[in-house]
């Protein structure tokens, strides 16, 4: 009995030394503006969630079409989320832009990547797109109607 | 007829409030492409750049060819300067492809990836990377570091010489300074297999361990833990020696000790044994011309008869 219990003591012991000091890499869970995305206004900021926490060290950069570098972006851990990053952005052009993200975990571990989106010059967005589109119908149902009004 | 219209107007009304407005103003997607570099260290010259493609949390599927073109950052004339294919490494935990561009002057290169799907569609996907004139790690061509490693002869413990569960005594055997005195080429691994356990690190020593099955003593391997205290995470010593700040790095080294290859972070056995064959026909050289078409077991075999010789 007193070796099953030693056992266990042991392993929990391990487990918890064994967690605590496991390195860790931070992946880019989800991104606000998202890869591939269109938007139709200039982003007030970036915000990336990673799989961990991360550092202060942690950076974004931005690059409008060749590379073009966009100045005035500060990026910080979020206060209410240490695994987010965000970087207010100045308002934008209508282009492609380049995120390059590098995210540091806490235990100085860096990962790094990038993706794209697109601020359009113009875009018919979805719900107005589906207005006009219900908008022609009905009228040609009311064009019928009065049409076939007026000739009986 | 007022009905009619005023129907019409309700439906339509209707029909607006109806629909929920898009958040954030997307209407829809371009190229989902997400590059993650896996590597960091890139010196002037023709630096390695690995890196991985995603479609969100997965690897990228069904991509057929990658070609990648690079251009200076601030360039006036904004050309690209460089430009090739890069290679597919599958038989890693991750897929991930490796270009080694021809980057002559330090700065920030931007990058551009077309990636080729099976289906032919074409989607582009770009990155940055930052050259530097001088690496801090041991460079390409330097002479390593005779680095008096922990061996099982110095260190019993063979779980204090790996953070991994189930480490191979044969990369414990012999010090790096002793391994370069062999002639022989020698792989040296600096990694924590049991401290970083994620699909980056943890299969690099795999792939070592692989490559090893497959050369067996034609070549020296060791590991290097990078660790000597697995509680306060303190670098061993060789960690400096070599100017590492970062693991995994696995150098391959000549029969004169001299470093003939680097790779930083993920490395496949594909890739590992692609470095280390040229110097293995190296080591036969009086063999050469013989070797050039026998199967790669007939060389282990005539390696071991040269071993003997020797011996």
């Amino acid at each position: 009995m007193k070796a099953v219990i030693g056992v266990w003591v042991v392993s929990i012991f391990c487990l918890f030394i064994c967690t605590a000091v496991t390195h860790a890499h931070a992946e880019l869970v989800t991104a606000v503006p998202a890869p591939g995305s269109i938007v139709t206004h200039s982003p007030a900021e970036i915000r990336l969630t990673f799989s961990e926490p991360i550092s202060e060290d942690s950076t974004i950069l931005l690059f409008a079409e060749n590379f073009q570098p966009v100045t005035g972006i500060v990026a910080q851990v979020a206060e209410t989320n240490p695994q987010m990053l965000v970087a207010t952005m100045p308002p934008l052009t209508p282009g492609d832009y380049t995120v390059q993200w590098t995210a540091v975990s806490t235990d100085g571990h860096p990962t790094s990547g990038s993706y794209t989106f697109r601020l359009a010059r113009f875009a018919l967005h979805p719900t107005l797109l589906w207005q006009i589109s219900l908008t022609l119908l009905f009228l040609g149902a009311f064009m019928i109607l009065w049409r076939w009004n007026r000739n009986r | 007829m007022k009905k009619i219209l005023f129907l019409v107007l309700a439906l339509w009304g209707l029909a607006a409030c109806g629909r929920p407005a898009t958040p954030t103003g997307v209407v829809s997607s371009v190229s989902p492409a997400q590059i993650q570099r896996l590597n960091f260290d890139y010196v002037v010259g023709t630096p390695r750049i690995s890196f991985a493609i995603f479609d969100g949390p997965d690897p990228l599927a069904n991509v057929a060819n990658v070609t990648v073109a690079a251009q200076l950052v601030g360039d006036e004339n904004g050309q690209a300067v460089a430009a090739g294919t890069a290679v597919p490494y599958t038989d890693y935990e991750i897929p991930y492809w490796v270009i080694t561009p021809p980057l002559p002057t330090p700065g920030i290169w931007g990058l551009t990836a077309t990636i080729t799907l099976a289906n032919g569609q074409t989607i582009t996907a770009p990155f940055l990377v930052e050259v530097v004139a001088q690496s801090q790690a041991i460079a390409l061509g330097a002479a390593a570091p005779r680095s008096q490693n922990r061996t099982l002869a110095t260190e019993p413990d063979l779980h204090k010489l790996s953070s991994g569960n189930d480490p191979n005594p044969a990369f414990y055997q012999m010090t790096i300074a002793d391994a370069v005195q062999t002639g022989k080429p020698t792989v040296v691994a600096f990694a924590t297999p049991g401290l970083c356990q994620t699909k980056w690190c943890t299969p690099v020593l795999d792939s070592v361990e692989t490559v090893y099955e497959e050369v067996g003593d034609q070549a020296n391997f060791i590991h290097v833990e990078v660790h000597d205290d697995f509680q306060n995470l303190t670098f061993v010593p060789e960690m400096a020696e070599w100017g590492l700040q970062t693991e995994p790095w696995v150098y391959v080294l000549d029969g004169n000790g001299r470093v003939a290859a680097r790779f930083e972070g993920p490395l496949s056995p594909r890739e590992l044994r692609l470095a280390l064959e040229p110097l293995l026909n190296n080591v036969m050289s009086p063999w050469s011309r013989f070797t050039f078409h026998v199967s790669a077991s007939s060389r282990r075999a005539a390696s071991q008869v040269v071993n003997s010789l020797n011996s």
